[in-house]
């Protein structure tokens, strides 16, 4: 409507300046250069007053900057519905997954397991999967879990983690909440040196206070941004050397605690999304049918990620590439002159 | 005379915490622990002291009548999230109201607000481009080239681009990052020498 209309106005010049907008048309965007008196032209020429309404009818920012993010949101929603791409796992994820599950298939039935729940909210998505994964794989082992969290967002997603599987059936006997602790790394010294403390109630809460933190058989840590691999290998593993630790991360950290498997510090590390995938549906192959070791998550659409992926290079080098090559040429016409 | 005070107490919690790590002794590990556990508290009293400062802050901007949408919004959510497990009877953290608040009210607003990432580095790549047009191109265009490399594409070209990923994560990236991680590890060790050895400017 305020296209027509402004071209109507557009076609009419001289113009006269605009009278005082209906109330109904009260909400519609200002067309910039309202105020300045419109100019003549020569006829087959574009008249300038044209050209200035023509810009002038532009959304406004806020719709602008909102029509790409929709248009994104559709898109994805569009593209989740496409049947699965197979993220190709590389030798080193294979390697990965491996690790993982020889770890796990390697616990003995009644195994104290210490489950470390501090993803971000932001990064969980990616290893969510992988995650439940590795929930499922231990109980279904037999495993007997105690989740804890050293951070606020971790604390969430161990709370939305421990209602699912007390919804599987995982009873206080499998399950044990130890709850946040707050101080960050000082409070994962504070464990790993003091124990469970006296908070926790029930029969596995009983056996870990007795024996301590050394009677767990294995620490899995899901990492995030603030604690995570890297904090147990320099906190934990001087204090409880025997501890073995496994860490599911999201792929920003790799790069960080990469080293801490190769030099065997961590037993297992599960960290890109095709590791992931790669771990999880072999869980699911081999997945109890019901209980707490059920194991039935959909497979992150890995159509979506892709059609994201195409969308962030397009516009990474739409926006990127005209710098780049211009940059270029003024260093190739310097170096020539 | 108050500088070697905090200097030497200073001194005297790092060295026995280090020497704990070193020397297998109850009564040191015991001490340790205390000093950790002081710590703890002093990080959860810091947590408590920025929540107080945060309500008396946004009162005073209500009184002011500034920005008083934003101030309730703050104010109403601090009261979402602590009355649950304040109120008599409530179990304190563990309460199933926190638990409900805490997953059905604050991760998803958290998520909702980092699910924005995407837009929001495009408009900071967008920035970026006007202000450091050269500088922001070249890492705009290496984050591209990364993108492409973790393309899920099949065959031999596929292949080829997942051994390069790897090789990209597990050369060049891991050695930036052990080079960032021995950097900050070394001028960690140097801070920490200098404060055990009370010759920290902080103190002054």
């Amino acid at each position: 409507m305020t296209e027509s209309r402004d071209q109507q106005d557009a076609d009419k010049a001289p113009e006269l300046p605009e009278p005082p907008k209906a109330p109904e048309q009260a909400g519609e965007p200002e067309t910039i250069d309202r105020a300045e008196p419109l100019e003549t032209s020569e006829a087959g020429e574009t008249p300038p007053a044209e050209e200035r309404l023509r810009r002038g009818t532009r959304l406004s920012p806020a719709v602008r900057a909102g029509i790409p993010a929709l248009a994104l949101m559709i898109l994805l929603a569009i593209a989740s519905f496409i049947p699965g791409i197979d993220l190709t796992a590389s030798g080193s994820d294979a390697a990965a997954v491996r690790d993982l599950e020889a770890v796990v298939t390697g616990l003995p039935g009644g195994a104290p397991v210490l489950v470390d729940m501090d993803g971000d909210l932001g990064t969980y998505p990616e290893i969510r999967y992988a995650t439940r994964a590795a929930l499922a794989d231990l109980l279904r082992q037999g495993a007997n879990l105690a989740i804890v969290s050293f951070s606020p967002e971790g604390r969430a997603i161990a709370v939305a983690e421990i209602a699912r599987l007390r919804g599987l059936g995982a009873g206080p006997d499998r399950l044990l909440d130890l709850g946040f602790r707050s101080g960050g790394e000082a409070a994962l010294v504070q464990l790993a040196g003091s124990g469970i403390g006296p908070n926790p109630t029930g029969p596995l809460a009983d056996a870990l206070r007795k024996n301590g933190v050394g009677s767990f058989r294995l620490a899995l840590v899901i990492g995030g941004a603030d604690i995570g691999p890297r904090s147990w290998v320099e906190q934990v593993q001087p204090r409880v050397p025997d501890l073995p630790i496994a860490a599911i991360t999201p792929s920003f950290l790799l790069p960080e605690v990469l080293p801490y498997r190769g030099s065997g510090q961590l037993i297992a590390l599960v960290g890109t999304l095709p590791a992931d995938l790669a771990y999880g549906k072999q869980v699911a192959a081999k997945g109890a049918a019901f209980g707490p070791g059920t194991f039935t998550d959909r497979t992150p659409n890995s159509g979506a990620i892709v059609f994201g992926m195409l969308v962030a290079i397009a516009v990474l080098l739409a926006s990127s590439g005209g710098s780049l090559a211009g940059w270029a040429r003024a260093a190739w016409s310097g170096a020539r002159s | 005379m108050r500088r070697s005070i905090a200097a030497a107490l200073t001194a005297l919690a790092g060295l026995v915490v280090l020497v704990d790590l070193a020397i297998a002794n109850p009564a040191l590990s015991g001490f340790a622990g205390w000093l950790n556990q002081l710590l703890v508290l002093l990080a959860a009293g810091a947590g408590v002291a920025g929540a107080l400062m945060l309500v008396v802050r946004h009162v005073a901007r209500l009184a002011r009548r500034e920005d008083q949408l934003g101030s309730v919004a703050v104010l109403l959510g601090i009261g979402l999230v602590l009355l649950p497990g304040l109120a008599p009877g409530s179990t304190g953290a563990d309460a199933p109201a926190v638990r409900w608040v805490v997953a059905a009210l604050l991760a998803p607003l958290i998520a909702a607000v980092l699910a924005l990432l995407f837009p929001l580095m495009l408009v900071a790549a967008a920035r970026g481009l006007r202000i450091r047009p050269r500088e922001t191109a070249l890492m705009l265009t290496a984050a591209a080239a990364v993108l492409i490399l973790l393309l899920p594409i099949g065959g031999q070209v596929g292949s080829w681009l997942t051994a390069t990923a790897a090789w990209v994560r597990d050369v060049p990236i891991a050695a930036v990052f052990r080079g960032l991680l021995i950097g900050v590890a070394a001028t960690g060790a140097l801070t920490a020498a200098r404060i055990l050895l009370g010759s920290d400017a902080s103190y002054d």
